[in-house]
């Protein structure tokens, strides 16, 4: 489904992603580790429109996306949850799901935001609630959910766990779970490798902007190249 | 003659409400004064004028008025703004400030420096309100004002677009992850800002006339308000507007009319020294 070859992205003169090649298949749950500042985010980044690389390939069911805006990406059927959750503070947390569903028609957006929120009571009891007097666990929660407003073929995630305490990262977890259950293709970095193991069929290995291994959660637990990736 | 003042301070107010609502949507998005607003409040009436002259009946002229305004900050943003947009604030700023004058300078090539009055069918007529005339125009500027304050609270709160103007204020990435085209949202800003910029300059047209640097005191009025509503807070601007054209009236009329202007620079510096989110900006608590 995603394909991104010989991807080199730079900030100035500082490389930070160089000759990266991943792969998503349909309904595959892929994770994509690495110390900080391995280039994870700058990865999604650069899928995702935000970040111009500097050359190579990404495709999308077999359509180029490589620098395309990250608005027109949504219509290609591919969501981001950002690091950080960014949500919209100041508006209500139903104004942030009816707004993940921008591009919907006005009853398709009332119909998913609904949908969406089923599987989030808490984001349903505090509908009104300005989004940035949430916990940081429920604004997780709510990014998700918005990010499924348009049910993308491809959601990706950033550090979904950043900044949770152990119980939430778990609660989050069996969230994105449920939603790779059901279908969903998810591409998710983040810095708790344990976790990010343990959930997806395949991972990539990054450190310094490199891909320095790949193989399947069984492959990859507990190996050398995991452990070295965040110890150096 | 409180009530005179009250009545003038009001008229003037909502003016000045219009232009800060301008300076304050602009800020929302992209975070910078857009200083060449009084230009687009000024370009507004000259081409409501033109029209006028041109034999278009009055409610053609003000609207073309008022659309040409939107296009100006429209054409503004597209052609100026929008490659500065990772620049330093301080070259956006220069910039407004350079536009600003351009517009000055080719309003008076076209149109000439000495002033003009652009007409109003009701700026003859007085009403009697409780024993007092108080001249139509006047009314028809307050209710002109208070129409337009309406139509903005129902786009920003009740449409999508408003509510994805509003998202971008707040974290202008997010909003293309949701979709939207940033771009599109400034765009439209952008117009609606200058729109209700170039009616207030349409407005005060039959009263204080049209001249190429009619912009540049409202300007800094309108910035005024802004400042003092909380800039962002397009409520809080609308409230500033009419707070400071009532003061600057009672200024006008209880010590002399020669210190108008001082009263709004006074309170443009009290409010930055003192309470410099404005009177009604106010932090909102956000967990992380």
């Amino acid at each position: 489904m995603l394909k991104v070859q010989g991807l080199n992205t730079y900030y100035g003169q500082v490389c930070a992603i160089e000759d990266m090649n991943i792969h998503v298949k349909e309904r595959e749950a892929v994770s994509v580790i690495g110390a900080n500042g391995a280039g994870k985010s700058t990865l999604l980044k650069s899928i995702m429109g935000e970040v111009r690389p500097k050359s190579g390939k990404i495709t999308l069911s077999d359509k180029t996306i490589t620098n395309s805006r990250t608005f027109r990406l949504v219509n290609h059927g591919m969501t981001l949850v950002p690091e950080g959750r960014q949500v919209f503070p100041y508006l209500s947390v139903w104004d942030n799901l009816l707004l993940g569903g921008y591009t919907l028609s006005t009853k398709e957006r009332l119909q998913m935001a609904e949908e969406v929120s089923e599987p989030f009571p808490i984001l349903r009891d505090r509908k009104n609630q300005a989004a940035g007097l949430l916990s940081g666990g429920e604004q997780q929660m709510l990014a998700i959910a918005r990010a499924m407003m348009v049910s993308p073929k491809l959601l990706l995630l950033d550090e979904p766990s950043m900044g949770l305490s152990p119980r939430l990262v778990y609660e989050v977890y069996e969230k994105i779970t449920e939603l790779h259950q059901r279908g969903t293709t998810i591409l998710l970095v983040d810095q708790n490798a344990e976790m990010a193991i343990d959930f997806c069929d395949r991972a990539y290995v990054l450190m310094a902007g490199r891909l320095v291994g790949e193989g399947t959660k069984d492959e990859l637990k507990d190996t050398e190249i995991v452990q070295k990736s965040y110890l150096g | 003659m409180i009530v005179d003042q009250l009545i003038n301070g009001i008229v003037l107010g909502s003016v000045y409400a219009l232009m800060a609502i301008g300076y304050t949507m602009v800020w929302n998005v992209l975070r910078f004064i857009n200083f060449a607003h009084g230009e687009v409040y000024m370009g507004g009436a000259f081409v409501a004028l033109t029209t006028m002259y041109l034999g278009a009946p009055v409610w053609l002229a003000y609207s073309c008025g008022m659309l040409s305004g939107a296009l100006l900050g429209y054409l503004m943003e597209k052609l100026v703004y929008k490659k500065m947009r990772t620049a330093p604030k301080l070259n956006l700023l220069i910039a407004a400030i350079g536009i600003a004058i351009v517009l000055q300078n080719s309003a008076q090539l076209i149109w000439g420096a000495s002033p003009e009055r652009l007409a109003s069918p009701f700026l003859a007529n007085n009403v009697n309100i409780g024993g007092m005339m108080v001249n139509q125009h006047y009314i028809f500027i307050i209710i002109v004002t208070i129409i337009v304050m309406f139509l903005l609270e129902f786009f920003m709160n009740r449409t999508l677009m408003g509510k994805a103007v509003q998202a971008a204020s707040q974290n202008i990435q997010a909003t293309e992850l949701m979709g939207i085209n940033a771009n599109k949202v400034i765009s439209i800003t952008f117009a609606i800002g200058s729109g209700v910029g170039a009616l207030a300059g349409i407005l005060v047209g039959p009263v204080f006339l049209v001249f190429p640097t009619m912009g540049v005191f409202a300007g800094l009025k309108g910035f005024t308000a802004s400042v003092m509503g909380g800039m962002g807070n397009i409520p809080g601007a609308m409230v500033a507007g009419l707070m400071l054209g009532v003061l600057e009236s009672f200024a006008a009329g209880f010590i002399s009319s020669g210190y108008r202007d001082a009263v709004a620079m006074v309170i443009l510096l009290a409010i930055l020294l003192l309470r410099p989110q404005g009177i009604f900006g106010k932090v909102v608590a956000e967990k992380v």
